[in-house]
């Protein structure tokens, strides 16, 4: 069946043509309803990322902005250092570390996201009905609150004269307040507490699919507990782990509220780099470099995991 | 013997406390198909659930094998279950779910081969060892649960309603590649059901269950022929009921006269006493009707006469609806052996006939 519009049909079109259902012959209306989304990402997804990707390969101009003449320069930037005498090439690391920082924080909030929230999705997901939906929405809650905010009170609760400092030296745990922020834990810990619902959400909507009478099968053909989990429970939760952490990697990986409030600002992440370079550097070119260096890393994992599901789905999976 | 349930009482906490099962005894014998039969709600599946270890018991007893395992859990339990809806693991083919059992028995992986291999021809699956289970139909998924529990040799089988997500047809099938299976294997059948006809054609003892209480246990053929309460005579099979008091005339047998006067011999009673009030019930298929000009056979039976009322032509059969004088109405259930002709018009006057014992008299309990 095709859905061609050919030229007599669209002049002749009345109420029969925008009836919507996958028989509509000439122009469905379902195609109509794609219309305004289409247009959202077109205008505001295709045209920045084509601006962002053109300003890469760009000179920049002395106070912001971009001078047009074509310079691999910002990439080149990334993994070299050039002298400034007799511009020579040497190999820097600096950016490649931030980089490597920012992933392997990215990679531990995730996993620490996917400790904490693996659990939770599963005790909700066995819930009775009513409370399944409270907690749920107990989950959905700090949405309700910018994440600006959100990190400030984590700020709140972990400074030198903050929440737990004061409860562990009021009762005389701790004699001198313990530092907790401004290092990496801070962070992840900022990261796991900002993106947390987006681990639980995906996986309590797969759990929720998972039938009981799978584990009580296993457990009736012999499996011990831990075996009942491996054999069961995981192969039929992977695609909801796959969501979950993307769902969190790809947000850590871009932060930059998170080390300018709880990193101390001290501690760059390529959030926050390129945030400098289209502030206070003035290197727009390298600011939108870098940000396509991201943008590929995030596309490379993403292809992993849309690889690695669908290797799921060839096995037999739903 | 092979497992003894004692005084089981179950009662999950919350709304009403009612308990689901309340002083269950049953003694189930080594190779033997035993069946609980009863309406949804009864308790068989939560008895079942109790045995495999699913449930724990309020109270009560359970020893498996000459152990008593009330606390242990259903992987340390030497009894296997299938499960309604299967419960295939549908992210491992056919072999390796037939597999399972014996893996997590940590056996070596020659004899799961061999094991799987072996079973999977019992169930006439081989061919299909790879697939994975949502590739198969519905009866290939219930042989795959069968073949999945059996092949860890179980000492008994847990089957809870297995053949009701079957169609009429396929489930008449698999009827009998059950039976045949428990006979081939040796190994004791658990069936829980809510289908008489299942239970009749299968088991070789059944318990009629009823609101957490076993009603009667026994052979088919006593469940059927001989049920002692109003519950098991209206639920196994079709039946008369005609409520009215019990008749004892010295030294005479026993006869019934009905609420609306018209009288009935009785060849069998659950209870003696004179004038008691209980039921008179007569299976339709156990009475003939004769028109009332051709004479009666009754042989000594009931003599009653009626109106043909209604009636229900169903291929092998046809039901009367035969209005009694007196005002009751009963069923008759005939063959239709006859190539063609020999029925009754609605309207025509007949004879019922019926063997001596036909007509039973049980306690009016509800």
């Amino acid at each position: 069946m095709t859905y061609s519009t050919s030229g007599s049909d669209s002049r002749m079109l009345n109420a029969r043509h925008l009836r919507p259902g996958p028989r509509g012959r000439s122009f469905p209306l379902s195609r109509l309803l794609m219309l305004p989304t289409i247009a959202v990402i077109g205008f505001f997804l295709v045209v920045p990322l084509g601006i962002i990707v053109t300003y890469s390969f760009l000179e920049p101009a002395t106070f912001g902005g971009v001078v047009w003449s074509f310079s691999p320069e910002a990439y080149i930037q990334f993994l070299f250092e050039r002298d400034i005498f007799d511009d020579t090439l040497a190999f820097n690391t600096a950016y490649l570390q931030i980089f490597l920082r920012s992933v392997s924080l990215a990679v531990a909030a995730t996993l620490v996201s996917l400790m904490i929230g693996f659990p939770t999705a599963y005790f909700i997901a066995t819930r009775p009905e009513r409370q399944k939906n409270i907690l749920i929405f107990l989950i959905t809650l700090p949405f309700w609150t910018n994440l600006l905010i959100r990190t400030f009170c984590v700020l709140l609760i972990l400074r030198d004269d903050g929440l737990i400092n004061t409860v562990l030296m009021g009762l005389h745990i701790y004699e001198k307040p313990v530092t907790y922020l401004y290092n990496n834990t801070a962070m992840a810990a900022g990261l796991v507490y900002s993106y947390l619902p987006f681990m639980i959400l995906p996986l309590y909507a797969n759990l929720e699919r998972l039938d009981k009478g799978l584990i009580e099968a296993a457990y009736d053909l012999y499996a011990k507990p831990w075996r009942v989990f491996t054999e069961v429970v995981l192969p039929h939760a992977r695609p909801g782990i796959i969501a979950g952490s993307l769902l969190v990697f790809v947000p850590s990986l871009g932060t930059f509220l998170v080390p300018d409030m709880l990193g101390g600002g001290g501690r760059l992440l390529i959030g926050n780099l390129i945030q400098l370079q289209f502030g206070s550097s003035r290197n727009w070119p390298f600011g939108a470099a870098l940000a396509v260096i991201l943008l590929a890393a995030i596309l490379l994992v993403l292809m992993l995991a849309a690889s690695r599901s669908r290797s799921v789905n060839v096995q037999g999976g739903h | 013997m092979t497992i003894e349930l004692k005084g089981i009482q179950k009662v999950f906490p919350g709304a009403g406390a009612q308990p689901v099962l309340d002083g269950v005894d049953l003694q189930i014998q080594d190779n033997e198909f035993f069946t609980l039969l009863g309406p949804s709600g009864c308790g068989k599946t939560t008895l079942l659930r109790l045995i495999a270890g699913f449930e724990r018991p309020t109270a009560g007893s359970i020893v498996l094998f000459g152990k008593r395992v009330e606390g242990t859990p259903p992987n340390e339990r030497p009894v296997n279950t299938v499960f309604q809806h299967y419960a295939l693991f549908p992210h491992q083919t056919v072999a390796r779910n037939v597999g399972f059992g014996l893996r997590m028995l940590r056996r070596p992986a020659e004899e799961i081969d061999r094991e799987v291999g072996r079973m999977l021809e019992l169930v006439r699956l081989g061919a299909l060892a790879d697939r994975f289970p949502h590739q198969l139909s519905g009866g290939q998924q219930q042989r795959v649960a069968l073949a999945r529990a059996l092949v860890t040799s179980p000492r008994a089988l847990l089957l809870d309603e297995p053949l009701s997500a079957l169609d009429s047809k396929l489930r008449d099938e698999m009827r009998v590649e059950l039976k045949t299976l428990q006979r081939e294997t040796g190994i004791t059948f658990i069936f829980v059901t809510h289908d008489q006809g299942e239970a009749l054609a299968m088991s070789d003892r059944i318990a009629v269950l009823r609101e957490g209480r076993i009603e009667q246990m026994g052979v088919p053929d006593d469940i059927y022929e001989r049920p002692r309460t109003r519950f098991v005579a209206q639920f196994v099979g079709d039946m008369n009921v005609f409520e009215g008091r019990l008749i004892k005339p010295p030294g005479g047998p026993f006869a019934f006269r009905t609420r609306s006067g018209a009288i009935l011999p009785i060849a069998e009673s659950t209870r003696q006493d004179d004038n008691a009030e209980m039921l008179a019930v007569v299976r339709p298929e156990k009475i003939r009707l004769a028109l009332a000009e051709t004479g009666d056979d009754s042989q000594g039976g009931p003599r009653l006469s009626g109106v043909v009322s209604n009636k229900l032509y169903l291929g092998t059969d046809t039901v009367y609806f035969v209005d009694l004088p007196h005002g009751e109405t009963l069923r008759a259930r005939m063959q239709n052996a006859a190539v063609s002709g020999d029925s009754f018009e609605i309207g025509a006057s007949v004879l019922v006939n019926a063997d001596k014992g036909a007509f039973r008299a049980v306690d009016r309990r509800p």
